[in-house]
């Protein structure tokens, strides 16, 4: 386990190493010259010139990754802002308290809505509780968020008054936001609750417990929800992930002063340092997020554990199934986006599973 | 199980090995037009994919008209959903807007998908120091969040029409890229292969009649909820100020244009974001329907 972890720590540095290097290289190639932005087109060539120098711009290319490189990794540093002339940094490490909260509130209130509605609507298959879900759900999923979060506006800041629509003033300004962060979220994990849910009743298990006589509640309790929300785990991980790295279209409606919002300003301002420093940290924030739930996946199903120490003998195993493979057939990775990776409609007999195809999805990448 | 009820000759038919009369798309498509969700689903998306075709005989106005009189006016008779800041009739920008929306979800989709198929079976196809690179490169970009992909593309190619549908296809392809590897691979070392191996079938052939079909399926599914997807991803660029931008009848740019008006005139949001609900419920009823039609699992 312990070989895991440093394995997964060290793929993690390279992947962050890796995105900063992607994220540089791409925005290298933005068009407009830097030093003409920060002084206008009317500023005269010598000082463009001054400028570009002053920048590092005359640089060769490798040279300048280099040194960006060097300043973001060594001295977290990631540069000055051109319009604001203040550390990025220093602007993220004020906002991003802000876009977590944000975050893990969404995430909180999709996590207490969502996983009831989908464990209830599992245990009444084909009950009320079910086809609602199972309706409602879509309808749910397919609303643009910010349309949604622009009607709630309309609803609850214009008409009724209630809410406030933008700032971060009182605590009432994070609700709009919340829900409308939260309502497609909620719909997803109930159907992947529900699906996951449904795959555990089918195990032999269950079937025992029955047959030993126990009741039904603790069966619920004891056995059925703590298998079927493993899976569980890495939904909301990877949904946690959208809420802070795809917050800026949120922020920006909301003008909730967070990562997104001074991301989304620096687009508009053309102030580059700004934008590439927070795609940087977001990806960051992502690939961590990602280590996280996969070691809170390995911890919490056995069977990653056991493959994981298998693994290194069954090398060359001709499947191509890797070491996140378990006998449920799902990645850690799944369910990157919505509905996508869900497998509702599990009504098939677990014998019709044949066994070359099981291993479609994204798994077996090892 | 009920599926084993109703169809009580279907393992022994597969045992017998009965000549393929009945393909593959022949059997899903049978099993989702028994699925009334998913054809209402269909229904729907092709309903919207042909009202934006007859906008000019739906509306009387093309959606570059200015009426300067009319402008900013509220749904009315003439205007059935009311004219925008310029005074032009806003249902048919929407109906217009519908050619361009659904064309760039579906352009940006197979685009993406495109990418994803070539890059992932040369990955899955070559192995070795290939796959690997390509694998790795896969990790670092699904790291960075794929709005923050399209954003970075965008800012490398400006706003416009085509340059986001390029922005969104790169921005998601590297999931298609995955999955396709993981489908080659597993369809690789599959017996029937070998059986086309040993009865010397050529590889051009291998790939395109016994690969492409069995990856198939599940690209067909992605395929279609990604229309969804990009349609709703555009929009927000649109609302950041990249992507599609006015004057173009574009549903999300005719979204974030509105939103300026959004205390005074608020059909000018309302109506396109109806539009994009709309297709994306209808496309996602329908790809939910056809996820159980193509589920491997059902595969006989």
């Amino acid at each position: 386990m312990v070989r895991y972890i440093l394995r997964r720590l060290l793929l993690t540095a390279i992947v962050i190493l890796g995105a900063a290097v992607v994220i540089f290289t791409v925005m290298y190639f933005v068009p407009g010259d830097p030093a003409e932005i920060l002084l206008g087109v009317t500023a005269a060539p010598e000082d463009i010139a001054a400028k570009r120098e002053a920048l590092g711009l005359d640089e060769p290319f490798f040279v300048q990754l280099g040194s960006f490189m060097y300043n973001a990794f060594i001295k977290f540093d990631l540069g000055t802002s051109w319009a604001r002339g203040t550390s990025v940094m220093s602007g993220l490490i004020e906002r991003l308290p802000r876009t977590f909260m944000l975050g893990l509130l969404t995430v909180l209130v999709t996590v207490v809505v969502g996983i009831p509605i989908g464990v209830n609507a599992a245990i009444h298959r084909g009950g009320w509780q079910d086809r609602v879900l199972m309706v409602s759900s879509m309808f749910f999923i397919s609303v643009p968020e910010f349309w949604l979060a622009l009607m709630l506006i309309i609803v609850f800041s214009l008409n009724l008054g209630l809410l406030p629509s933008f700032g971060i003033e009182s605590w009432k300004c994070y609700i709009l936001p919340v829900v409308s962060g939260a309502i497609a979220g909620i719909a997803n994990l109930a159907r992947q609750t529900r699906s996951s849910v449904l795959e555990v009743v089918r195990a032999d298990y269950i079937t025992t417990a029955r047959a030993k006589g126990m009741k039904e509640r603790p069966i619920i309790y004891k056995h059925m929800l703590p298998n079927a929300l493993i899976p569980v785990i890495t939904v909301t991980g990877s949904f946690f992930a959208r809420c802070v790295g795809g917050a800026i279209v949120i922020e920006k409606i909301f003008s909730f002063p967070g990562v997104g919002l001074y991301m989304s300003d620096a687009i508009t301002a053309r102030d580059y340092p700004i934008v590439r420093g927070c795609v940087v940290i977001l990806a960051a924030f992502t690939a961590l997020l990602m280590l996280v739930v996969d070691l809170a996946y390995g911890f919490a199903e056995p069977q990653i554990k056991a493959q994981y120490a298998k693994s290194a003998k069954r090398k060359g195993n001709g499947r191509g199934r890797g070491r996140h493979t378990h006998p449920r057939g799902r990645s850690p990775h799944g369910g990157e986006r919505p509905l996508v990776g869900a497998r509702v409609g599990d009504d098939q007999a677990p014998e019709d599973e044949q066994p070359g195809h099981e291993s479609q999805g994204e798994e077996g990448d090892q | 199980m009920i599926t084993q009820k109703t169809r009580p000759g279907a393992s022994t038919v597969a045992l017998a090995r009965r000549p393929k009369k009945e393909g593959m798309w022949k059997r899903t498509f049978k099993r989702l037009s028994k699925d009334k969700v998913a054809m209402i689903g269909l229904i729907g998306v092709l309903l919207m994919i042909l009202i934006s075709i007859l906008a000019p005989y739906i509306t009387k106005y093309s959606p570059e008209e200015m009426i300067l009189t009319e402008i900013n006016s509220s749904p009315s008779w003439a205007h059935p959903m009311g004219t925008d800041a310029l005074g032009r009739d806003y249902m048919s920008r929407l109906l217009y807007g519908g050619r361009f929306s659904i064309g760039l979800g579906v352009s940006s989709s197979l685009l993406s998908i495109l990418i994803g198929i070539v890059i992932g079976s040369i990955a899955g196809y070559f192995g070795g120091w290939v796959d690997n690179t390509v694998m790795r490169l896969c990790d670092i970009i699904q790291a960075i969040p794929g709005v923050m992909i399209s954003i970075i593309i965008s800012l490398v190619l400006g706003t416009g029409y085509f340059v986001t549908i390029v922005a969104l296809a790169i921005g998601g392809c590297s999931h298609v890229i995955r999955m396709t590897r993981a489908q080659v691979l597993s369809v690789r070392k599959s017996e029937y292969l070998d059986a086309a191996k040993t009865v010397n079938c050529g590889s051009g052939r291998i790939m395109f009649k016994h690969i492409l079909p069995n990856v198939m399926s599940p690209m067909l599914l992605d395929f279609t909820m990604r229309i969804a997807n990009m349609i709703q991803f555009s929009a927000g660029l649109s609302v950041i100020g990249l992507g599609v931008q006015q004057p173009t009848p574009e549903w999300g740019a005719m979204l974030s244009a509105g939103r300026n008006y959004i205390m005074t005139y608020p059909h000018l949001v309302i109506f396109p974001g109806l539009f994009i609900f709309a297709i994306s419920f209808f496309i996602n009823l329908f790809g939910d329907g056809l996820r159980d039609a193509l589920d491997p699992k059902l595969k006989k």
